[in-house]
């Protein structure tokens, strides 16, 4: 029923036992992603272990459920943004052909596979990401448990793979709390 | 040797202790509640707090007019004095599944409203639930689990006992079907009593087969093997009886009854304004084998067919296989010639030419939807794309 709740409490177990092991400040300053991506934090991150089977390296100030900012580097042709052990389980995949619109559709679906509700995007713009133009967008969803999530994010399919940075937090108080410092991280993505 | 003996009197203790609980309840009546210090009401209690967890969620369907219908539904089939026992919560799932608690709360997924045809299929479904409830069948079943992990327990002693231990494995084998094969025999029961619920409440006997026959269809044109092995056989550790024998069952039991009433008409009203976003839930479980089956089937009522060809283009699109982009072109502009397609095919049409090489019908179908859809939210992207095509 409550399969996202089983899942961040996986996440939180999980990374709790990593905290003797991989957890790490970055920043202020420069911050090089998987040395394909790099952008410049204001803020002092803490940053999780990189998640070889999914791309995917993660940030936060007060706490993943608080506050979390997602980089997805080089996403290949075929791979999805969920793990499962059985490659043959469906889920969505990355195709390297998408349009732009299609990889936020990839992002936003991935997210309600992953057991977010009420999930719709707003506002997508064209933005720069480094040497290529990139997608903008905003997020707003429920967590299964009721809790309301905005969220922003970036993303862009460059020599067939994709890169994409999302920060998602709780509405009240949260989101505010740290979006200008997002904000300013987005805006100095650049691709290595 | 001594020590033999020693888990052999053991196991005879715990096997007799287990024994002792007695699986055999009568059905709930109306308004009854179990007494406080019963297991019972251990099972209640725990069910309320997961209850209260449901209310709060993001997973329930909150729209009042589906809920009174399904609430209505329920009522007819369960009977006036029931009516207030049973909690009904239409639940953001796009998985065909519905359930019951001991403590009164049923869930029904939006996986199974997209898919039933008309109400007497959701009546029979409702029926179904009931029974788990009015048979107690929860608790029937927690003691049975009870009985039999103790029983379990004393084979895997004797086992270790006499040095095999890889092989106490089959204690827990052993276990498990046991517990599935209670639980087919209770799905057995509120088949029957449910058939007799909601036909006694009018409805026509045959649509309690029919519904189970197009799930059958769908899974059979499932992307997943897995899926498609487990319609097409039984397994011992299926909590449900075999799927044709289910429909045998049903079938022969319409054959003896009354033609009651199906109400095709009422249950499209209240459904159809949430297909797009059932049809949208479904097709994030990526299973395009499952979900044009099913867009097709509901193709064939004839209506809302202009979101039903954009939803089968959207099937197509994300699906990638060779000719879809063809077909999802195709569905679009099928879609388009309908009055209730939703605005974003032509946003769709505009990226299949874009691909293709056409600008000019790009641009024309990228016009066409700012003009229809002018708080977009992809508007600015649109646009981008149009001073692109303008160059």
């Amino acid at each position: 029923m409550f399969s996202t709740v089983k899942k961040i409490s996986t996440m939180v177990i999980f990374l709790s036992v990593q905290a003797c092991v991989g957890i790490q400040t970055v920043g202020p300053g420069p911050f090089d992603v998987q040395k394909t991506m790099q952008v410049t934090v204001g803020k002092e991150w803490t940053k999780y272990p990189f998640e070889p089977k999914t791309g995917l390296q993660g940030l936060t100030i007060d706490g993943v459920s608080l506050n979390s900012l997602t980089f997805g580097v080089n996403i290949k042709d075929g791979k999805a943004l969920i793990y499962s052990s059985d490659p043959k389980t469906l889920v969505p995949r990355f195709r390297s052909d998408m349009t732009d619109s299609e990889a936020v559709e990839y992002i936003k679906d991935s997210l309600i596979y992953s057991g977010m509700k009420n999930v719709s995007l707003a506002n997508l713009r064209p933005e720069t990401f480094g040497i290529a133009t990139g997608v903008r967008f905003d997020i707003a969803a429920d967590t299964e448990r009721g809790l309301n999530m905005s969220g922003t994010g970036k993303t862009v399919i460059h020599n067939g793979v994709l890169q994409l940075i999302l920060y998602i937090a709780p509405t009240e108080y949260y989101y505010d709390l740290h979006i200008e410092e997002v904000n300013e991280i987005l805006k100095s993505a650049t691709l290595l | 040797m001594r020590t033999r003996f020693s888990y052999l009197f053991s196991a005879l203790a715990l096997f007799g202790l287990a024994a002792c609980e007695t699986t055999d309840v009568d059905p709930i009546k109306a308004s009854e509640r179990p007494e406080e210090t019963s297991d019972e009401a251990g099972l209640w209690l725990q069910m309320d707090g997961a209850e209260r967890l449901l209310k709060a969620s993001a997973i329930v369907e909150r729209d009042p007019a589906l809920n009174d219908y399904v609430r209505g539904v329920t009522c007819q089939v369960i009977g006036e004095d029931y009516c207030n026992d049973v909690r009904v919560y239409v639940v953001k799932q796009p998985y065909f599944n519905a359930n019951m608690a001991p403590n009164g709360q049923m869930q029904i997924w939006t996986g199974l409203l997209l898919r039933a045809e008309n109400e007497a299929q959701l009546a029979f479904v409702i029926g179904h639930e009931f029974a788990h409830y009015k048979q107690r069948h929860s608790l029937q079943q927690w003691r049975e689990i009870k009985n039999a992990a103790n029983a379990s327990l004393v084979f895997s002693a004797g086992i270790i006992a006499a040095g095999v231990p890889d092989a106490a494995v089959l204690g827990d084998i052993t276990l498990a079907a046991r517990l599935y094969g209670f639980g087919r025999g209770k799905e057995r029961e509120a088949d029957q009593l449910g058939f007799q619920f909601a036909t006694d409440a009018g409805y026509d006997g045959h649509e309690a087969a029919a519904i189970w026959k197009y799930l059958v269809s769908e899974v059979e044109n499932s992307d997943l093997e897995r899926n498609r092995r487990q319609i097409a056989r039984s397994s011992i550790f299926s909590t449900h009886p075999v799927t044709s024998e289910r429909i045998e069952t049903l079938t022969a039991f319409a054959e003896d009854g009354e033609a009651g009433t199906v109400r095709q008409r009422e249950y499209i009203a209240t459904t159809s304004p949430f297909l797009a976003k059932w049809l949208e839930a479904d097709l994030v479980r990526r299973d395009f084998g499952e979900n044009i089956f099913l867009i097709n089937h509901l193709i064939k009522r004839g209506e809302g067919l202009g979101l039903l060809f954009y939803r089968r283009g959207e099937a197509h699109r994300i699906r990638r296989g060779e000719g879809d982009a063809i077909r999802a072109l195709a569905d679009y502009r099928k879609a388009s010639s309908f009055e209730d397609v939703p605005a974003t095919v032509w946003r769709q049409i505009g990226d299949a030419e874009r691909t293709k090489g056409d600008g000019a019908a790009a641009m024309a179908a990228y016009q066409t939807y700012l003009e229809k859809a002018p708080e977009a939210p992809d508007r600015q992207l649109v646009k981008s794309y149009l001073n692109k095509l303008d160059e």
